[in-house]
């Protein structure tokens, strides 16, 4: 094993066991299953902002979007840019009623305000559905990792950080994996700075430019194993090594097998995978490739991202543990601003990637542009193997962060919902569930590229919840059937549309915009029904409304407000 | 449910803060309403101030119902140093009984008489008096402006030590000069102001005078709200109207600031699309798509959040001052 793999295991190593350790010092003051599920509501809000921080950038923003930008250039800046304005969104129309409410979970809050046990149900399976979907990625990611420094079999990676992940909440719970998560966000912020940094040190003194009327180039000899199919195209004729033999590509379009092995000399021209722009200069401007969608997905793209963030499940949970509803907008501003200088580090780094990793636009395998940046950067001496340990770091905190936060939150409306107890113990066992279940998925279902596969998640998350709380929040006319009808018709066509995009059964034009991302459409057909369906059923309309409209809105200082979470555990006698 | 008082760590300083907000003695109502209104007039009198140091301080208490509440503030607000407040001429009548009400939830445990307040002596800011830092921190001794300032002061937990004459204290107090039996009573019993049992020697007194406007006026946020609280809760009349005004206007400043960032964001995609010559524009070195959409929209988003997080806290205020007056 080279010095640079045993390096980077050693780093991984390190952040699982400072993770476990963190949360095991949070087990000391996490004794109640208020601790476990809302961290008694105690945290402040930067200590919550970095929390929530460290649990949102997950494998998507800490490989996916680096890749995206140096496939496709400008047009990926919409996902950081989405990532981010998702949670204006957030504390425009959510976080503060939200927290105001007194619900602690998303299925608690639908009960509270509509009183009804089947959409409390109902958006118990949402739960669980948005959140093994993004679970997916994530464990992929630990997989890629591990397989980009090390080449272990991607599955020990979903394994081990599975396992990590399911015994850091088992044992700890919410309120230690607020600490666990906040120091996760300051590792991958470091991790992704730092890289930058040396990167456009080193971008500056070579004096290079992307404005070239040509593709880039190999800057050494370089072999390229193809690990899964592609399609490659060739604009300047190319001498390969095409599985040792050397082949003369003319330009035009080449399918290229999982398995081949490719061999260029160092400065040839780098082909690049179908879709993507392959001039330097195009690359740098917006809708010049032939990507799939341009303006039509680029709005779908951004009514998901900037709605869907409201819905995630473990964002939400977050919420509900500020300490009151001004605290919780002031911690969603301070996450504003937190993302905000990661995403800029992330967007450096994936420019920088089409120098310096240009053989990721022939594999395909573009998520992995961040993982690679140092070695190519500094080479594979100590320095190289240094920074690679830190950045592998940074990735694993990405997965541990973003799963642990996706399990507690699954498994805190589990053991509520269904387990009906509330109990420490069964908080315990669904957590064992919840990190079961994608884990057997991800070991089964073929890899999309991160960003993307997030992107559908956000979909989801933004036909179903979103509609419901906003709608909830805001408007009195809201009733339990308009909102069952709204979460099911938002959530069976995004899902759908999701399912037949990761089966890979996708048809041209379109309607394969749409499959890949639907939110154009199935947001607002959810808001839509939900509003109908309200409006024709008037008459169901809660009685209690105003008054849980007013707790909503009223600032603490009325007192109002209540604590649901409390009074069912007072209620179940625990 | 709540672990236990030892767990409530200098972290939860939300605890610490929330307990202010007392639940109510039994006839906190009627007393709270009568000196409400006085202590409105004093404030209308002393003009209005600037409404973010004083929202923050009444937001902290969430927890008030919540299981979350350790009245440990009841033994620390009381400040060893804190003046006496200005002359009442009963302890009983037109002076709400504000140390029944912070006494009232606290479990004896702790309050214990070590942690009284020390008679008058030189106003020092207690050590372990909750300091909120996520709050515009209050400067203990500025007395200025006037009234804000020794508002910001009482709530923060620090002894003000501003003589209440200073600030034009309103009328109600001073209806006689009492000073001296009320020292001379402050000598004779020690003084708990957390004791639920504690025989009523007007722990007010215990306090200086501000210190006691501020938590009867917090107090209107207990278990048992003012009238207006409860006709906003019960929608009746006034109440409903203040209601939905609240809930449509703060649906309005979020819509406003939506379609603004919207139109922003979302006008962009179009003109890159309908203009190529913007990515081939170059400003401070960088291409306009990679610096508008790399670099300059988080600072933007950022902006945006805290001046919406500002506009909506104001309308809060507005809300909840109305429904207090």
């Amino acid at each position: 094993m080279p010095i640079e793999a045993i390096a980077a295991l050693t780093a991984m190593a390190l952040v699982a066991v400072a993770s476990a350790v963190i949360g095991s010092l949070g087990v000391r003051v996490a004794r109640s299953t208020s601790d476990f599920l809302v961290a008694s509501r105690t945290v402040g809000p930067t200590a919550n902002a970095g929390a929530i921080s460290g649990e949102y950038l997950s494998a998507a923003s800490f490989l996916g979007i680096a890749g995206l930008i140096l496939r496709d250039g400008v047009d990926a800046l919409w996902y950081p840019v989405g990532f981010t304005a998702g949670y204006l969104a957030l504390v425009l129309f959510v976080a503060a009623p939200l927290r105001r409410s007194g619900a602690y979970t998303v299925p608690d809050f639908a009960e509270s305000r509509l009183r009804s046990r089947t959409l409390r149900k109902i958006c118990t399976v949402f739960v669980a559905v948005i959140g093994w979907l993004y679970l997916l990625p994530q464990l992929q990611g630990a997989g890629l990792t591990l397989t980009t420094v090390t080449g272990l079999p991607s599955w020990v990676g979903m394994v081990a950080s599975a396992v990590v992940v399911v015994a850091t909440v088992v044992l700890g719970g919410m309120r230690s994996i607020t600490f666990v998560q906040a120091f996760q966000y300051w590792l991958k912020l470091t991790a992704m700075v730092v890289p930058a940094t040396i990167a456009v040190i080193f971008f500056v003194s070579d004096e290079r430019t992307f404005n070239r009327e040509a593709p880039p180039q190999f800057p050494d000899r370089t072999v390229v194993d193809v690990r899964t199919d592609v399609v490659l195209r060739v604009e300047e004729s190319v001498v390969v090594g095409y599985n040792g033999e050397d082949v003369n590509w003319e330009p035009g379009r080449y399918d290229v097998p999982a398995g081949t092995s490719l061999e260029f000399a160092g400065g040839a021209k780098v082909p690049v995978v179908l879709g993507a722009p392959v001039q330097d200069a195009d690359w740098l401007v917006p809708y010049a490739g032939e990507q799939e969608g341009g303006l039509l997905g680029t709005y779908s793209l951004i009514i998901a991202l900037f709605l869907g963030t409201m819905g995630l499940p473990h964002v939400l949970v977050r919420f509900y543990t500020n300490p009151d509803g001004r605290a919780a907008r002031r911690t969603a501003v301070i996450v504003l601003g937190m993302l905000g200088v990661f995403y800029i580090a992330v967007t450096l780094v994936g420019a920088l990637s089409r120098l310096y990793n240009p053989q990721l636009l022939v594999s395909g395998d573009t998520d992995a542009a961040v993982l690679l940046l140092p070695s190519a950067v500094l080479g594979s001496g100590w320095a190289g193997a240094l920074l690679g340990a830190l950045v592998a770091a940074g990735a694993w905190a990405a997965f541990l962060s973003t799963s642990s936060g996706l399990i507690v939150s699954i498994a805190g409306v589990l053991s509520t919902d269904v387990l009906r107890s509330g109990k420490v113990r069964d908080f315990r066992l669904a957590a064992v569930v919840a990190g079961a279940a994608p884990l057997v998925l991800s070991l089964t279902v073929t890899r999309l590229d991160f960003s993307e596969a997030v992107a559908l998640v956000f979909a989801v998350a933004a036909s179903t919840f979103c509609p419901l709380l906003v709608l909830g929040i805001w408007w009195r006319g809201l009733t339990d059937r308009g909102a069952i009808a709204g979460v099911l018709v938002g959530g069976v066509l995004s899902a759908g549309a999701v399912g037949v995009a990761l089966s890979g059964q996708v048809p041209d034009g379109t309607l394969s915009v749409l499959l890949y991302r639907p939110a154009l459409v199935t947001v607002p057909t959810a808001f839509l029904v939900m509003a109908v369906v309200s409006t024709l059923t008037r008459r169901r309309q809660p009685a209690d409304t105003e008054q849980v409209m007013l707790r909503m809105h009223a600032p603490e200082r009325l007192g109002l407000s209540r604590d649901r979470l409390a009074e069912r555990l007072r209620s179940t006698g625990l | 449910m709540r672990p236990g008082p030892e767990d409530d760590g200098p972290g939860d300083r939300y605890d610490a803060d929330g307990d202010r907000y007392g639940d109510r003695d039994e006839d906190g109502a009627d007393s709270g309403a009568l000196w409400l209104h006085e202590e409105i007039q004093r404030r209308i009198a002393a003009g209005r101030r600037a409404s973010k140091g004083r929202h923050s301080r009444h937001e902290v208490a969430s927890s008030t119902t919540s299981i979350s509440y350790v009245p440990r503030h009841s033994t620390a607000t009381p400040g060893p140093g804190a003046l006496p407040p200005e002359p009442v001429s009963t302890p009983a009548r037109g002076l709400p009984r504000v140390p029944a009400a912070w006494s009232s939830p606290a479990p004896p445990a702790r309050v214990t008489p070590a942690e009284a307040p020390e008679p008058p002596a030189a106003a020092v800011v207690p050590a372990d008096a909750p300091a909120p830092e996520a709050r515009p921190a209050p400067s203990p001794r500025a007395p200025s402006p006037p009234a804000e300032g020794h508002r910001r002061t009482m709530l923060a937990g620090g002894v003000a030590k501003v003589p209440v004459e200073e600030q034009g204290a309103p009328p109600p107090y001073r209806s006689g000069d009492l000073h001296g039996v009320r020292k001379a009573r402050l000598d004779a019993v020690p003084i708990v102001p957390g004791d639920p049992d504690a025989p009523d020697p007007d722990p007010v007194e215990t306090m200086d005078s501000r210190r006691v406007r501020v938590v009867l006026s917090e107090r209107r946020g207990g278990a048992r709200p003012v009238r207006t609280v409860v006709d906003v809760q019960e929608g009746t009349g006034v109440g409903e109207l203040l209601r939905s005004n609240l809930i449509g206007s703060q649906l309005t400043v979020a819509l406003r600031f939506a379609v603004g960032t919207g139109l922003a964001l979302g006008v962009l995609p179009v003109l890159f699309a309908m203009f190529p010559e913007i990515g081939r524009t170059e400003l401070l070195g960088l291409r306009l798509p990679w610096l508008l959409l790399g670099v300059l929209v988080y600072p933007f988003l950022v902006l945006v959040g805290m001046w919406h997080t500002r506009t909506a806290e104001r309308v809060e205020q507005n809300f909840a001052d109305h429904v207090q007056d």
